[in-house]
């Protein structure tokens, strides 16, 4: 036997007495159920590089998306008067900050019932269903929620969603309006792929880490959804490949272990940081931005 | 049935297979009793002691379907009772491991002169493979996937040692073991696929999943590390199916870190890859000296996701190290010390692949015959797009300038002498852009910096150019 193989052998044997002995003590995921969820997020991505080339390759750019978000602007009104309208958007022009497309964004309500739902649409509008408001607990899953969706347009998500259409515009001089009517319809009928659901959840996690909130915001935001679908029976955990494939977004259950044990390890490294909550600026559609409470801070 | 005679041997097959699978139908019966395998193992004992000493053929295929169907139910009592504790998990199991171990050591077959090895081999294998599912999957989902490669490296450990004469009276062992190992490597490799890549729990600060394949890397290393000794025998599994271990380690190491670095970083990833790769395998003959060629393709897929991926990311973070065109120019540093190490070298020379992947030897070699070109214009072209897609248009025609410069460069240290045409051709262009672009679309301050900018480049190449001349014109 030469040297590397005794060293390798030796190395492997620590190895797994260590994680045998770990998993022992600590018994992770003790009933898990089969799931090709992630396997499909990772083949996604070598087809997404293909999407990413293509849109690069098509002649639109950022100005063309601007003007899209101005047409879809019109289409979405946001009510000034509204409480709610006018708390989410003071809640977006202060993530905008750390956003890097030259977007003004914007966040328009829309009534489903309900129905839990947010969307992202190129040109920076973001658009929010009531029952999505009414299912989150505090002002930091909201926030979650916007900067997940600013994630999509940040990482040019709409933009190769859209660009046959945008192409098809500019080769037709079709109206801008009749474009926007055309691309929400586009839009509200697809989904963004599993992997891109997953770089916006990365996005969001980052954004919430540089702004003041909780990081756990995100996934609290997605325990809420989950709890949601529990209630409405919507909740499906076998194993079915077909349904992995097929369904757009990652598993809800998935993602929340995911983002908990992140937070969770953000919060190992940031003991002594406060982060804001804002359960009472939610219930008051007041944001932390205009009035902060000593009560929503919290430390670890 | 008066009429029918059977002859010796006839009978031996019958009724020996007949009272082989006599522990079956006590195993049925017993079933719900602790001391079931107990008593079905020592039947099976005796029934093989008596094998051995009558050499009954048929007595021996009545034992593997006993030891069979014996097996079958009660790894079927374990797994629907798991609240049973683990000390009676271990008492119903392990008598027909043991019997199982004991249609291994008497395997000698008198009729056909050879040790019968694979079918206690197979059994003693699944055995465990099982065993270890039944156990440890109720304590942790991620405990037998781990156990399994633990028991694929001790296979292979045993397959590597012991005596593996020529030909067939010994029974082969070394073959069968292999083909277990193999088979458990596979169910490692689909329990991870469906099991693993869900779990998000940390071990000391890193992910769990992360852990694991970092060992299954190291267990995959092992294998293809191990080769066969030179007096025992070749079988097609060494030949074809061994050296592959090197490909599914890379894949393997691919697709872990595809899923676990963030897109960002992951240029520099397969940059470094590529570099490493390359020093590893520089002065390697065999079929090792194929990883270069695999060093080239991580060095196009670090081209490839900068220039599609990295040039347009965006993050909301404001350090600068988790900057996209931070990250960005430091691949563009690696990319060059890269280059010019392939530059060092006619790397595609004597580049050998294992029997299963000589298709690729072709590939390879119309590749070498324009090595520069897709060696280093991939890059060129991969840089180029980064800077028109990443930075501001009122500086590009000055960072173009600067790949020219790099291009130039290049020219000088890899004596390539087509380098310093295609550079002066790109500086022309980029002159071309300062004219009717920059000058007529920037404003002044920025004007300023990038004709500065552009003029002090032009004359540091003027002055190598000068330096360097003879070995330019060559």
């Amino acid at each position: 036997m030469n040297t590397t193989r005794v060293i390798l052998l030796v190395l492997i044997l620590a190895g797994a007495s260590a994680i045998v002995s770990y998993l022992f003590v600590n018994p992770t995921a003790s009933s898990l159920r089969p799931t090709l969820a992630p396997a499909f997020q990772l083949a996604g991505k070598s087809t997404q590089i293909a999407d990413q080339l293509l849109t690069k390759v098509i002649p639109i750019d950022e100005l063309d998306e601007k003007q899209l978000g101005e047409a879809f602007a019109r289409y979405f009104p946001i009510d000034t008067s509204d409480s709610v309208d006018r708390y989410l958007n003071d809640l977006i022009s202060n993530l905008s900050h750390y956003a890097r497309k030259p977007f003004k964004y914007r966040v328009a309500k829309v009534n489903w019932g309900d129905v839990p739902n947010a969307f992202a649409m190129p040109g920076g509008v973001i658009v929010v269903s009531t029952g999505l408001i009414s299912i989150v607990k505090s002002e930091s899953e909201l926030v979650a929620v916007l900067a997940h969706e600013m994630g999509h347009v940040e990482l040019g998500h709409c933009f190769d969603m859209m660009k046959f259409t945008m192409l098809s515009r500019k080769i037709t001089n079709m109206p801008l309006g009749e474009l926007a009517d055309f691309a929400y319809h586009l839009l509200i009928g697809t989904s963004f792929s599993k992997t891109q659901e997953d770089e916006a959840d990365d996005y969001a996690f980052q954004l919430v880490a540089e702004t003041n909130y909780d990081p756990r915001g995100i996934s609290r935001a997605f325990i809420s959804l989950m709890t949601f679908e529990t209630t409405k029976a919507h909740s499906d955990t076998s194993f079915n490949p077909v349904r992995d494939y097929l369904q757009s977004h990652p598993a809800t259950s998935l993602r929340a272990n995911k983002f908990s044990e992140k937070a969770d390890q953000w919060w190992k490294d940031h003991l002594l940081t406060p982060r804001y909550v804002g359960v009472a600026n939610l219930q008051r559609r007041e944001s932390y931005y205009r009035h902060e409470l000593h009560e929503e801070w919290v430390y670890e | 049935l008066q009429s029918v005679s059977f002859s010796g041997r006839t009978f031996e097959l019958i009724y020996g297979t007949i009272f082989g699978c006599f522990p079956v139908t006590l195993a049925l019966s017993l079933q719900a009793h602790l001391y079931s395998e107990v008593v079905t193992a020592l039947l099976i004992t005796a029934l093989i002691i008596a094998r051995t000493r009558l050499q009954w053929d048929g007595l021996g295929i009545g034992i593997l379907v006993s030891m069979t169907l014996a097996q079958l139910l009660s790894w079927r009592v374990v797994f629907q009772t798991p609240e049973l504790e683990l000390a009676t998990k271990l008492f119903r199991l392990i008598p027909l491991m043991f019997a199982a171990a004991l249609v291994l050591r008497y395997s000698r077959v008198e009729s056909i002169g050879q040790y019968l090895r694979w079918p206690g081999l197979y059994l003693l294998g699944i055995n465990f493979t099982v065993a270890i599912y039944l156990l440890t999957n109720p304590i942790s989902s991620l405990l037998p996937g781990v156990l399994w490669l633990v028991l694929s490296v001790i296979v292979l450990q045993i397959a590597h040692s012991i005596a593996d004469p020529p030909g067939k009276a010994g029974g082969n062992p070394a073959r069968f073991l292999l083909q277990i190992g193999y088979a458990l490597i596979l169910l490692f490799l689909a329990r991870h696929v469906f099991y693993h890549l869900q779990v998000e729990d940390y071990m000391a600060g890193v992910k769990v999943r992360i852990v694991i394949a970092l060992f299954a890397i190291a267990v995959f290393a092992l294998w293809a590390l191990t080769r066969k000794r030179a007096e025992a025998q070749q079988y097609k599994s060494w030949m074809y199916l061994h050296p592959l271990f090197v490909e599914l380690l890379i894949v393997f190491a691919v697709a872990t870190i595809a899923l676990e670095v963030e897109n960002l970083y992951l240029p520099l990833v397969w940059i470094l890859s590529a570099i490493l790769l390359y020093i590893a395998t520089r002065n390697r003959t065999g079929t090792l000296s194929r990883l270069r060629f695999y060093s080239l393709v991580f060095g196009w897929a670090s081209a490839l996701q900068l220039a599609v991926v990295t040039s347009t990311l965006q993050t909301p973070s404001p350090d600068v190290f988790v900057q996209p065109t931070t990250v960005g120019v430091i691949n563009l540093i690696l990319s060059t010390i890269f280059l010019t190490l392939l530059g060092k070298n006619p790397y595609l020379d004597q580049i050998s692949f294992p029997s299963a992947l000589t298709f690729l030897t072709r590939t390879v070699d119309l590749i070498d015959r324009k090595r520069i070109a897709w060696t280093y214009y991939p890059f060129f072209l991969s840089t180029a797009l980064f800077l028109y897609w990443r930075f501001d248009s009122a500086i590009l025609t000055l960072l173009l300038v600067g790949e020219c410069f790099v291009i130039f460069g290049l020219s000088i240290v890899l004596r390539i002498v087509h380098f310093k045409t295609l550079s002066m051709f790109a500086l022309g262009a980029c002159l071309i852009r300062l004219v009717v672009f920059d000058l007529a679309q920037s404003g002044t301050l920025t004007r300023g910096v990038v004709f500065l900018g552009v003029g002090g480049i032009m004359m540091l190449m003027n002055y190598l150019y000068k330096r360097h001349k003879s070995a330019l014109e060559v």
